[in-house]
């Protein structure tokens, strides 16, 4: 009886929230209907991971198979191994790309000299618009033994005696992936965070000036303080795409000494399924990745709250 | 006075820190741009061999002619060009309107909203059903397939909500105090405060937009007149891959006589330059509001 | 000023639609999606104006731009046809989802010259209901063609044999010999270090190194299996864990150990690959020509003493050399007219008049006293005028036109009815006199008239060759294809890099991998030999 009075009330008070709101109802429901339209409806296509799907027939009648394509999947040996990889290359992405693009915010915000400023931000991001195609021949020729720069660099500084093959050695295959998207997506990285610091309120750093902070320590308590909640919200984001770490960089980069180690859940996906056209066992895979995805990300998102951090929801 | 000393080392030795940094970063991430700017200069047989690094050895106009006088490129550009301004334009103003709307924490669909906005960064219904989808709205060989699908992204938006959630709350209370409607605060109050996040959006969308070529090969490709530029480029681009290994080719004698000859390294080259160079042009535009940001008393306007 | 730039964009998308709308002629449309990436078409051609004069056809193309499978996938699931349809292996998937119309009445009764120029072929065309659904876009009905290059060899640079002498070359041994030797003697070419053996190894394109095998013992290109004749039939037999693979890898290896191999050929991509050819100082590396071909031209034009010579290697004296191809269509795939055809007939009739003969040598050679001339005995040839205009592809594609009716169209290769060759680059008697300086060099050197003839002449086989069996897509043979190439380019590396000591370790290892992923695929293509012997 009581418990559902203050139901009553409390949706009383939802409606009539509700109509106050109605401007804001009005700014944002369209558009929620649009998501749902374009994104949501597709979702259908989910049907096809538990049949044996060819196309040219409805989807309603395909064979049905049940979860025989999660079964294939998860007794596939190389699947474990994509997990694998797919998984490292994304953390080691993830960080490198997340710690450098802040440093390099940080750096520019911390020159004074306009002009400079603004032709290092500029140059820094161009990579970003060299396709890999273009970009893993740069790196090849880069990390070559055949006369390659940085075997050269290194010899040069006597750091090795003799070239390393750095395509060549497996294990260092991560980590070749992890510079390169570093070199080529540092500046494009850094613009949100300039972003963010764009915003701060320069009040605070007149007030830590008037304190006598010193320049690394206005850095530390005001500007990364500042820009705490993007990094935040980023890295929560970008935790939901560890299933997915990139598909042309290391199809590029990659060669047969070092397969084992850079075959990633697209090219899995690619090779096994869609030029197989078994878009079921690929819709599959999907889902798998999508699941653990949402997994991944309200998971951080719990921890977030619980550290009082910005969260995603 | 030891303060004072202290002071002045942290300068220096930050000052220098920061700058070798950058001007090392500034080496390495100059160099592909200019290599690739050499390479779409020089003659393409001759690219093969390598070893081009800063300036063309054999140079040459023949990449950017056979590039640049395809028949459709012009009207392929007017259609890129339109689809970037109208999805920039279009993308940014709905994408900071919503995050408006749940960056207030008073709004009961603030939460609701935010979630299946989340989700769908995550769920992907797949290539298919996106198609069907597509061709029921009647968007398929339709202008509009390039701006109404990706109209608010969720990467997008809730970078902007966090963006507006950190702004101090005081502006929103006078100006509702004042009376003013809730559009009004969005537009008047908000919209200019957000400039350096909405500034990155709309280079995030344009550079989207701009680079775009899949959705036109799934639902426009059977109208000429709806073609991207990039689009365009990537035709030609595989015509010089497959060419490169054809039968007729492999017959010919054509290559080995003469300079008209495109491979598919050198066309990748001009293409990169030629879609690279608007966005760079454009770029300072944009660059001012997140370089400068508010610090120079936007705020108190 | 903001309002004014506000206007400028409804004008701009007025003007972007507007301009769309192409203006009508009293001509017959056909849409057509060609598989095969092609530029487009550049509105009026030498001979695309003839063609559309003659027929009263206008082609509205579209060319593939992305990936095969997804174009083909979305066409297929959605029932969105054009009318002609090119898309090379996924042909018999359309057929399959009901896309497609038999052609054979139609062909019987409104296209004589598909019939008569097809015949050769017929039979190869019918699917198991009788019916035949595409043309392959090549037919040979007279005789094969004749090139200045093998499709496949062991190349050899031209500076180690007129070092040693223009010697004869037979064997891997004999080969590797002759490339230690010489860079013994010239450690550095160009200023910079001599490379002795390249093998490709990127991607999908690692069968440069893998195809190997079976080229050693004497075979041209068949695929991952090879057909052996045994008591009158073809028996389908691997060749990945054969004897001959095994000291063809072990060979590399002690190559590579001894520094002839070059360290990064596992590791360099295509572009590498031609890089290295192109430096001049490789001097041996394996492949079909096509593969390596922009190499060599680089080389013929740059730095022609250090062109590639095709040498017919095998692995010992005992094997037969045979590795040249035998002149086949492919007759899995090709041209096809959809259910989505208003016009079967007007679509078939065009086709058929792009296949007479007329056509082809419009095509190919162009118009008489214009583009080639003939000579007292009837054969054709080019002045040197005429010549260079052919040379410069950009010409050949924008102003004459001829891409666009060739590629994925329906066409004729080899000998005509008179002698001359369809295509003018292989007319016999120009091979030899067109080749330049530093070929022909090679060629008196060891008197042939064009390299092909350092092979011996191919024996007709009548299911050749075994890659033209598609798999089914998704069906276990294919899977097991997939995870057998898996293994070959995990092991092949390593079994060319490990020290001489470990080789017959991994070989065990290997052979114990890779056996068991061949069963499928060898009982898939033996039953299609089977069937193509019989019905063929």
């Amino acid at each position: 009886m009581n418990a559902s009075l203050t139901l009553a009330k409390r949706g009383h008070v939802f409606w009539q929230r509700l109509k106050q709101q109605k401007i804001l109802i009005l700014m944002s429901v369209p558009f929620l209907i649009h998501i749902v339209i374009f994104k949501y409806i597709p979702i259908w296509g989910w049907l096809m991971a538990f049949q044996n799907y060819w196309p040219g027939k409805p989807i309603l009648q395909q064979t049905w198979v049940g979860l025989e394509n999660f079964r294939l999947l998860f007794d596939d040996v190389v699947f474990y191994e994509v997990l694998r990889n797919t998984l490292a290359m994304s953390v080691i992405k993830l960080v490198m790309g997340t710690v450098s693009s802040i440093a390099l915010a940080l750096m520019l915000n911390e020159v004074r000299k306009i002009r400079f400023k603004k032709a290092a931000q500029t140059i820094s991001y161009l990579p970003h618009f060299i396709s890999w195609v273009v970009a893993a021949n740069l790196v090849r020729d880069a990390l070559s033994t055949d006369g390659g720069v940085v075997n050269r660099a290194l010899m040069s500084l006597r750091i090795i005696k003799e070239p390393i093959m750095f395509l060549g050695i497996p294990t260092l295959f991560w980590w070749v992936i992890g510079f390169s998207h570093v070199w080529k997506e540092v500046g494009w990285g850094a613009i949100i965070y300039l972003a963010a610091i764009a915003g701060i309120d320069p009040a605070l750093y007149e007030a830590a000036k008037i304190d006598g902070a010193g320049r690394l320590k206005q850095i530390w308590y005001i500007t990364i303080p500042s820009i705490r909640p993007t990094i935040s919200i980023l890295l929560i984001m970008n935790m939901g795409y560890l299933m997915s770490s990139g598909f042309e960089q290391q199809y590029l980069l990659q060669n047969g000494r070092v397969i084992d180690y850079a075959r990633v859940f697209t090219i899995y996906e690619l090779d096994y399924g869609i030029k197989m056209m078994r878009y079921s066992f690929a819709t599959a895979v999907g889902i798998f990745r999508s699941v653990v995805s949402l997994i991944l990300v309200f998971s951080t998102n719990q921890l977030a709250k619980r550290w009082g951090q910005e969260r995603l929801v | 006075m030891n303060r004072f000393r202290d002071k002045r080392w942290e300068d220096i030795f930050l000052d220098t820190f920061i700058y070798l940094s950058l001007i090392f970063l500034i080496i390495v991430t100059l160099y592909p741009f200019l290599n690739t700017l050499a390479v779409s200069f020089n003659d393409a047989v001759d690219s093969s061999r390598g070893g081009i690094h800063l300036w063309p050895r054999k140079f040459t106009l023949y990449n950017y002619e056979t590039l640049l006088t395809r028949t459709q490129i012009y009207r392929a550009s007017m259609v890129s060009v339109a689809r970037t301004v109208l999805s920039t334009a279009l993308c940014t103003f709905s994408t900071a309107m919503v995050a408006y709307t749940i960056s207030r924490r008073e709004f009961v669909l603030r939460r609701i909203i935010s979630f299946i906005y989340v989700l769908t960064m995550y769920i992907d219904g797949g290539l298919v059903p996106t198609y069907f989808l597509i061709r029921a709205l009647g968007l398929t060989n339709n202008f509009w397939v390039y701006v109404l699908p990706g109209l608010v992204s969720a990467f997008n938006l809730i970078v902007i909500r966090t963006y507006i959630s950190g702004l101090p709350d005081s502006f929103i209370e006078s100006a509702r105090i004042d009376g003013a409607g809730e559009f009004t605060i969005f537009l008047r109050i908000i919209l200019p405060l957000c400039k350096p996040v909405l500034a990155t959006i709309a280079l995030f969308v344009a550079v989207d937009n701009w680079n775009a070529w899949f959705d036109t090969f799934l639902y426009n490709s059977a109208n000429p007149a709806l073609s991207t530029l990039q689009y365009e480029l990537m035709k030609v681009l595989q015509s010089a891959n497959t060419m490169s290994g054809s039968l007729l080719q492999a017959l010919s004698r054509a290559a080995a006589g003469t300079s008209n000859t495109v491979t598919p390294r050198a066309i990748r080259a001009t293409m990169t330059v030629i879609v690279s160079v608007p966005i760079i042009i454009v770029y300072p535009f944009l660059q001012k509001y997140f370089v400068h940001g508010l610090t120079l008393g936007g705020i108190k306007e | 000023m903001k309002r004014r730039a506000l206007w400028f964009l409804p004008l701009l998308l007025v003007f972007v639609l507007a301009s769309g709308t192409i203006f009508a002629q009293n001509l017959k449309e056909f849409d057509v999606f060609t598989g095969e990436p092609l530029p487009d078409y550049p509105g009026s051609t030498i001979v695309g104006d003839i063609i559309r004069a003659e027929t009263g056809v206008k082609l509205n193309r579209e060319a593939l731009v992305g990936d095969l499978e997804t174009k083909v996938g979305l066409m297929i699931a959605s029932g969105d046809y054009p009318d002609m349809v090119v898309a090379a292996h996924f042909t018999s998937l359309l057929k399959d989802a009901g896309a497609l119309i038999p052609l054979n009445d139609l062909i019987e009764e409104h296209a004589p010259n598909l019939k008569r120029l097809y015949a050769n072929h017929w039979e190869m065309l019918q699917q198991e209901d009788g019916n035949v659904y595409w043309l392959p876009i090549q037919a040979l009905p007279y005789g094969p063609d004749t090139s200045r290059y093998p499709s496949l060899a062991f190349f050899m640079n031209k500076r180690v044999l007129k070092d040693a002498g223009w010697p004869e070359v037979k064997t891997l041994d004999q080969y590797f010999q002759l490339i230690e030797d010489y860079m013994a003697k010239y450690p550095t070419i160009n200023g910079e270090s001599t490379i002795g053996y390249l093998t490709l190894f990127d991607d999908w394109r690692s069968f440069a190194t893998t195809n190997v095998p079976q080229h050693l013992m004497g075979y041209p290109n068949e695929g991952e299996f090879v057909p052996v004749m045994e008591k009158g039939r073809y028996v389908v037999k691997e060749y990945h864990t054969s004897r001959t693979a095994k000291a063809y890898y072990q060979k590399l290896n002690e190559m590579y150990n001894k520094g002839v191999v070059d360290k990064e050929t596992f590791i360099m991509n295509y572009d590498q690959y031609i890089e290295k050819l192109s430096s001049g100082r490789v001097l041996g590396t394996f492949n079909q020509f096509w593969q390596m071909q922009e190499g060599q031209n680089y080389l013929l034009r740059d730095d022609p003493e250090s062109m590639f010579v095709p040498l017919p290697i095998v692995i010992d004296t005992l094997v037969e050399e045979r590795q040249r191809d035998i002149p086949y269509v492919q007759p899995t795939q090709g041209m096809d007219i959809t259910v989505a055809c208003d016009d079967p007939v007007g679509a078939i009739k065009y086709l058929d008049y792009l296949i007479q003969e007329d056509t082809q040598r419009l095509l190919q050679w162009g118009i008489e006293g214009e583009h080639y001339e003939v000579d007292e005995n009837g054969l054709y040839y080019r002045t040197p005028e005429q010549l260079a205009l052919f040379r410069d592809p950009d010409w050949v594609q924008n102003v004459f036109g001829r891409q666009y009716f060739f590629n994925a169209f329906p066409s004729l290769r080899g000998l005509d009815e008179n002698g001359n060759m369809f295509f003018p680059d292989t007319q016999p008697h120009l091979i030899y006199s067109d080749s330049t300086d530093s070929e022909k060099e090679v060629m008196d050197a060891y008197g042939v008239q064009s390299f092909s003839a350092l092979f011996n002449e191919p024996i007709f086989k009548k299911y050749f060759p075994l890659w033209t069996i598609t798999m089914p897509a998704g069906s276990p043979a294919h899977i097991e294809e997939t995870r057998m190439k898996d293994v070959l380019n995990r092991y092949v590396p390593e079994l060319v890099m490990s020290k001489p000591e470990q080789f017959e370790g991994i070989w065990a290892n290997y052979v114990k991998d890779i056996r068991p992923l061949m069963v499928e695929q060898m009982k898939l293509y033996q039953e299609e030999i089977d069937w193509r012997m019989e019905n063929w």
